[in-house]
């Protein structure tokens, strides 16, 4: 079984080193590389097609689409969305076991009609809405390790009780329906945040039993970064094998991991190919 | 030289091929050296 990785043309200084970065993993039979957006092309099955219009209205209100376009990133975020939509099809589907989706705009702080933090439109909703009105998809989990807390993810998925999402961040302990959020409090031991990741994360998973698992993977909360909680780089791998390990054990590893927070270049191109490579098995 | 992560297109037969590992050459369908595609990139993210 293959893993997908969805990667389209953004500019910008954080992911200026792909796809070059991701040489040594393009050429393993086990890979499937998919990339927009050559509109002057032919279109191909490798081709990521932009998300309908329809589907983004499912999630989000008109004025705040309307909002989004006013301020100049609506391509940017549509194209973010449309990798995750086709990375979780792929998984679904079966064609793909897992997906990293590269991502210029993040999700977890879009909800139905406000957005922020550089994150506009919430690509895991818009995906898990789709998988369940296209496909009869039933279950699904987001776990969400950004350094802050997805109000955005908070409020779509507080609606939606086939949703498990569990925040790991800064903000207090939660547990409504199927929303939790997990304190996670600024320079904890590494070790401390994967035993919290295991007891929580795998139990609730293994107890809930989605069908698909999204991971909202942020970095910022790696040392030198915006979000900074005193992380090591090394501890996101960790992270990467914990999260894998899961989703292997309740959905036969269906996971779709989509590039959410962090800004810094060299961690970027440092760690995206590591987490690559844990999701193949490399 | 290759560039690693990008498309070729051969303009005779319209094949295309992903560079997978990048080389000191360049990829040749039909007698002809294959050109690569450009894609459009999005405004900035960041």
């Amino acid at each position: 079984m293959a893993t997908g990785i969805f990667f389209h043309y953004q500019q910008g200084e954080r992911l200026r080193d792909f796809p070059q970065a991701l040489n040594g993993i393009l050429d393993k039979d086990n890979i499937c590389y998919f990339d927009s957006f050559y509109p002057s092309k032919p279109e191909t099955d490798f081709d990521i097609a932009a998300v309908p219009m329809e589907a983004l209205y499912k999630i989000h209100t008109p004025k705040m689409v309307d909002r989004v376009k006013s301020m100049g990133v609506h391509d940017g975020a549509l194209h973010s969305v449309s990798g995750t939509l086709a990375a979780a099809e792929k998984v679904w589907s079966g064609e793909l076991v897992n997906a990293f989706v590269f991502t210029g705009y993040g999700d977890h702080h879009a909800g139905s009609h406000f957005c922020g933090g550089g994150c506009y439109y919430n690509g895991a909703a818009i995906a898990i809405n789709e998988l369940e009105e296209r496909f009869g998809a039933k279950r699904f989990a987001v776990i969400d390790t950004d350094a802050h807390h997805g109000d955005g993810s908070w409020e779509l998925f507080d609606k939606r009780p086939n949703v498990l999402y569990i925040c790991f961040c800064a903000g207090q302990t939660q547990d409504t329906n199927q929303n939790v959020n997990i304190h996670v409090p600024y320079m904890i031991d590494e070790a401390t945040y994967l035993s919290i990741v295991e007891d929580v994360f795998r139990k609730r998973l293994k107890s809930f039993r989605p069908e698909i698992v999204f991971w909202n993977w942020g970095y910022d909360g790696t040392i030198g970064e915006y979000g900074d909680m005193g992380l090591g780089p090394e501890f996101q791998i960790s992270l990467a094998e914990v999260i894998k390990k899961s989703s292997d054990e309740v959905c036969e590893g269906s996971l779709v991991v989509v590039l959410c927070g962090g800004s810094r270049r060299d961690l970027a191109a440092f760690l995206i190919p590591r987490i690559i490579r844990v999701l193949a098995s490399l | 030289m290759s560039q690693l992560g990008k498309r070729y297109r051969c303009e005779n037969c319209n094949t295309e091929v992903l560079c997978t590992k990048a080389g000191e050459g360049n990829p040749v369908c039909c007698d002809k050296e294959m050109v690569l595609q450009q894609p459009n990139p999005l405004p900035s993210s960041d």
